[in-house]
C-alpha cells in the first residue's frame, strides 16, 4: 500500500522490509498457544528470547505501525479516555487504547498482536516506557520484568561497574524468563545467536560509514525502515543475510556514483523521530536537490568487541554498555551530532521536536544553541511523531520551504 | 517557626551568610535520592535545589514547553545568578528531566563541579551494590571538593544527625495527624529542613514541637491526604487549608518521602545509606504502582483520610502513568479524589480553588 504519505524508497533491498515484517507479526501471531509470549520494548536483547523459544513482541514497532498505517488518533483517544494524558509518549497511548478498545477503535494491523503470558521492559531510554509498561502488566495482570540499564553520561560511573551491574540485570532476566518458561537458557544456542547477532551490527556500522558518500547512497526515507530487521530480528541468519545485501547494493551505487537525487544541492541530517504517519516528509527536499542523507537516532558507529568470555551474557553486558550517545546526556548527544555533520558533510539538521517523547524533546532546544553557536543552520519541527492530530500540513511546510530557501542560497554564496 | 519560614524564603541569603560566617562549602542537590549524610560528613552543606514561580524566561532558552517546569524553574534560577554560592551540584538518575540538569548545569551553570549520581531505577539486591560503588565514587569526590576525608565515624555521625531529624519530622507528621499541627506548618519544617544544617534544625525543632503538644487538636476541616510529585513551595498547600481541607497525611517529595524512613544505623554506614536511599525511598521512578499504593496505604493509616488530592506537574511521565491506578484503588476503597496537573503558577492557583471548595464540600457532606 504506496500512500502518498510514506517514504519514497530508492534501494531494492529496502522493499524486502514489508514482506520481512508482516512474516515476522504473522508468525508471531501464529505461534500464540504454542510458545510464551513476551511485550517487549525496544532495548530488550531479542537474541535472548529468541534463545529460549519465546515468542517475542516488540510494542514500540507495533505502534509505529499504527501510525504508518494512519491509525494512531482513533487508539489515541482511545488510550486518553482510560486516563493517559496526551502529554505522555504516543506509543502508549496507540498501545492503552489497542489494549482496552471500544468502539470506535480501527481494526488493529497484521490482525492484532498474540497476547501476552509476561512483559518485559528496558528503563534506559525514558521513564515513559516504565510507566507504561507498569500500566499495561496492571490492565492485563501479566507479570512485568524490568531490566535497569544505566544512564552512564561522560563522566558518570565508572564502566566496569557499569558493565558488572548489567551483566547482573541479564542474569535475573534470564533467571525470571527460566521461571516464567519452566525451561533453562541454552547458552551454546545463545552464543550462536550473539555471534549473527554482531554480524548484522558490524555490517550496519559499515553501512552508516559508507553513507559518507557523496552523493548519498541511502537517504533517511530507505534508512528509517531497513533499521527494522537489526532492531527486532537480531541474531537470525535472515537479518544477516539482508544485511550483506544491502551494503553490496549500496556500495555499488556509491561505484555507479547513483545518489537520491539527480543532482545532489544540499545534505542535511535528521535528528529526532521521524513522523511516522508522514514519512514522504523525508523525501520532500528532494525536488530541490536536498537530500537527507542521515538521521542519528538509531546510529551505530562502534564495531562489536571481540568475544571475551565464554558466557555470551558477559560479552552481551559488556557491547550493551558501550556508548548509546544518543540517548544519554546533552553533551555526548551534541558530540556525535557534530561528528556525523563533519563526516557526512552536512548542509543543515532538521531538529524533530516530538512534544510526548521525553528523551528526544528535552534535549533539542540545547542542541539547536550548540549548533546556532556553530552556525551550522538547522530547522526545529514541534510535533507528534505518531499521533497524528498534532501535525499542520500548511504550517510545517511552509517553514520547509523556507528552510530550504535558505540551504539553496546558502549553497549559492558557495558556502 | 519564623526562623524555619525565613529559611525557605530567604534561603541563598540564609547560605551566603553560613559560607561567610564558616569558611566552608555549599553543595546542591536535586531530589530526595541522594545520600546528604556524606555531603556532610565532609563537612559542606547539603541545600536542595529549589524553583520559583517567577517566568522561567532563561530556562526556556535552554528546554521546551511540554516538560515539567521545576527543574527547568531551577535552571532559571542558577542562570539568573541566585545560586552563583554553590560549589558544586549532584544530578541523581531519577527522570527524564532531572537527567538532564546534569548537561544543562555543566554546560550553563558555571558551578566548579556538577556530578552525576547514577541511582538504579529498579529496586533489587544487584542495585544496592552497584548504587553503592557509585557512592564510593561520589564519596571521593566531595573528599576532594572539601578537602577532607571522610572517616566512617565521621559517617556514623552524620547517619545519626539525620535519623534524628527524621524522627523529629516523624512526630511532625503525627502531630499534624492528630490536628495539631497544619499541613502548611509541616512541610515548612520539611523544606527548611533540606536548607540549613541538620543540628540546627533538630535544635528549632525540638523546641517547636514542645510549643505544638501543649495545643489543643482542630476539630473543623475536612481530613485530606496529599500526593504530589513536586510542590517546592507551600501555596498549594495553603489554598487546600484556605478552602477547608485538613491536610493529615501526605506522599510528596517535599514531604513524608523525604523522612519517613530512617537509614540502619547498625550497618557498615556506605551500605546501609545504599540501603536506605534506594530501598526505602517511594519515588514512582523505581517504585511500581503496587508498592507505591502500598506505601501511600503505610502514610494514611490511622488518620482516618475522608478525601485524596492528587497534584502532578504537567509531563511527569512517571506520575502522569501511575495516576489512573492509584485513582482506581483509592476510589475502591470508598476515598474520592481529586486531581491536578498543573505548573504551579499563581494564576493556576486562583483557577483550582473553585475545584478544591467544591471538593471539600462534597466530602462534608
Ligand atoms: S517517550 Fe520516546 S523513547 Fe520513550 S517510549 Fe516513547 S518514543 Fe520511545
Ligand atoms: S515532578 Fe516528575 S518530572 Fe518533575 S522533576 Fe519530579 S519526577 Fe521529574
Amino acid at each position: 500500500m504506496v500512500s502518498s504519505t510514506s517514504a519514497k524508497k530508492q534501494l531494492w533491498t529496502t522493499l524486502e522490509v514489508p514482506a520481512l515484517r508482516k512474516k515476522y507479526y504473522a508468525e508471531s501471531l501464529g505461534k500464540a498457544g504454542g510458545q510464551k509470549v513476551a511485550w517487549c520494548s525496544n532495548g530488550v536483547p531479542s537474541e535472548i528470547l529468541d534463545a529460549m523459544d519465546i515468542n517475542a513482541v516488540y510494542v514500540e514497532n507495533y505502534a509505529t505501525v499504527c501510525a504508518s498505517k494512519r491509525l494512531s488518533s482513533g487508539f489515541c483517544r482511545a488510550g486518553e479516555r482510560a486516563g493517559f494524558s496526551q502529554d505522555v509518549c504516543g506509543y502508549a497511548r496507540i498501545l492503552m487504547g489497542y489494549l482496552l478498545g471500544g468502539d470506535d477503535v480501527p481494526e488493529a494491523p497484521y490482525g492484532g498482536l498474540a497476547k501476552p503470558d509476561f512483559l518485559v521492559v528496558n528503563s534506559y531510554s525514558c521513564d515513559s516506557r516504565v510507566g507504561w509498561f507498569a500500566t499495561m502488566s496492571h490492565t492485563l495482570n501479566i507479570p512485568l520484568y524490568v531490566i535497569d540499564s544505566p544512564y552512564q553520561p561522560l563522566g558518570g560511573c565508572t564502566e566496569v561497574a557499569n558493565a558488572v551491574y548489567t551483566e547482573s540485570q541479564l542474569e535475573d532476566f534470564v533467571h525470571f524468563l527460566e521461571q516464567q518458561t519452566g525451561t533453562k537458557l541454552d547458552r551454546g544456542k545463545l552464543r550462536e545467536k550473539v555471534e549473527l547477532a554482531r554480524r548484522a551490527n558490524d555490517i550496519q556500522v559499515d553501512i552508516y560509514d559508507m553513507r559518507k558518500a557523496v552523493p548519498s547512497p541511502m537517504g533517511a526515507g530507505d534508512a528509517y525502515t531497513v533499521v527494522w530487521p537489526g532492531m527486532y530480528m537480531a541474531g537470525t541468519k535472515e537479518c544477516d543475510e539482508f544485511y550483506e545485501r544491502l551494503r553490496a547494493e549500496i556500495s555499488e551505487r556509491i561505484e555507479k556514483k547513483i545518489g537520491i537525487v539527480p543532482e545532489e544541492k544540499f545534505r542535511l541530517l535528521w535528528s529526532g523521530l521521524p513522523l511516522w504517519y508522514n514519512m514522504a516528509l523525508l523525501n520532500y527536499f528532494e525536488d530541490f536537490g536536498g537530500v537527507v542523507s542521515i538521521e542519528n537516532l538509531y546510529f551505530r558507529y562502534e564495531k562489536s568487541l571481540p568475544s571475551q568470555h565464554e558466557d555470551p551474557l558477559k560479552d552481551m553486558a559488556i557491547s550493551s554498555t558501550l556508548r548509546r550517545p544518543y540517548a544519554s546526556d546533552i553533551e555526548q548527544r551534541a558530540q556525535l551530532t557534530l561528528e556525523v555533520i563533519r563526516e557526512y558533510h552536512v548542509d543543515g539538521v532538521i531538529l524533530a521536536y516530538n512534544p510526548s517523547c521525553r528523551m528526544m524533546y528535552i534535549l533539542q532546544p540545547e542542541l539547536k544553541n550548540i549548533l546556532d553557536r556553530h552556525g551550522i543552520p538547522n530547522l526545529s519541527l514541534e510535533c507528534d511523531m505518531a499521533d497524528e492530530r498534532t501535525y499542520s500540513e500548511g504550517q510545517i511546510k511552509t517553514r520547509l520551504d523556507a528552510f530550504i530557501e535558505r540551504m539553496l542560497s546558502r549553497r549559492g554564496e558557495g558556502k | 517557626m519564623e526562623r524555619l519560614m525565613q529559611v525557605r524564603s530567604e534561603r541563598h541569603q540564609v547560605a551566603r551568610e553560613w559560607k561567610r560566617q564558616t569558611g566552608k562549602k555549599v553543595i546542591g542537590v536535586f531530589c530526595c535520592d541522594v545520600p546528604e549524610e556524606l555531603i556532610y560528613a565532609a563537612g559542606m552543606l547539603p541545600v536542595r535545589i529549589l524553583g520559583s514561580h517567577e517566568e522561567a524566561t532563561e530556562g526556556d532558552l535552554h528546554f521546551p514547553t511540554n516538560v515539567c517546569p521545576y527543574p527547568k524553574s531551577c535552571l532559571d534560577q542558577a542562570l539568573k545568578g541566585h545560586y552563583d554560592y554553590l560549589d558544586g551540584v549532584v544530578v541523581p538518575n531519577v527522570c527524564d528531566m532531572i537527567r538532564a540538569m546534569y548537561g544543562a548545569w555543566k554546560l550553563n551553570a558555571g558551578i566548579p563541579y556538577v556530578h552525576f549520581l547514577e541511582v538504579p531505577q529498579r529496586i533489587s539486591p544487584h542495585g544496592v551494590e552497584f548504587f553503592r560503588q557509585a557512592l564510593v565514587q561520589f564519596q571521593g569526590l566531595l573528599e576532594e571538593i572539601s578537602g577532607n576525608s571522610i572517616s566512617s565515624e565521621s559517617l556514623r555521625d552524620a547517619i545519626d544527625v539525620y535519623n534524628r531529624n527524621r524522627s523529629l519530622l516523624r512526630e511532625a507528621c503525627e502531630l499534624r495527624g492528630k490536628r495539631l499541627l497544619s499541613g502548611v506548618e509541616l512541610q515548612e519544617m520539611v523544606i527548611s529542613s533540606m536548607l540549613m544544617p541538620k543540628e540546627e534544625h533538630n535544635q528549632l525543632m525540638s523546641l517547636y514541637l514542645e510549643e505544638v503538644r501543649q495545643r489543643s487538636p482542630a476539630t473543623d476541616g475536612v481530613r485530606i491526604f496529599i500526593s504530589a510529585s513536586m510542590l517546592d513551595d507551600t501555596d498549594f498547600l495553603e489554598l487546600i487549608e484556605e478552602c477547608g481541607g485538613s491536610i493529615v497525611a501526605d506522599d510528596m517529595p517535599m514531604g513524608s518521602r523525604y523522612f519517613f524512613h530512617s537509614v540502619d544505623s547498625a550497618e557498615e554506614p556506605l551500605l546501609a545509606l545504599a540501603q536506605r536511599y534506594l530501598n526505602r525511598i517511594p519515588c514512582p521512578r523505581k517504585m511500581l504502582p503496587q508498592d507505591r499504593y502500598h506505601y501511600i496505604q503505610e502514610t494514611m493509616a490511622g488518620f482516618d483520610v475522608q478525601g485524596a488530592i492528587i497534584h502532578n506537574l504537567k509531563a511527569c511521565d512517571c506520575h502522569l502513568y501511575e495516576y489512573p491506578y492509584l485513582k482506581e484503588k483509592l476510589e475502591a476503597q470508598g476515598l474520592p479524589v481529586l486531581f491536578f496537573r498543573g505548573e504551579e503558577t499563581e494564576a493556576e492557583l486562583e483557577t483550582q480553588r473553585d475545584d478544591i471548595e467544591a471538593f471539600i464540600e462534597m466530602l462534608r457532606g
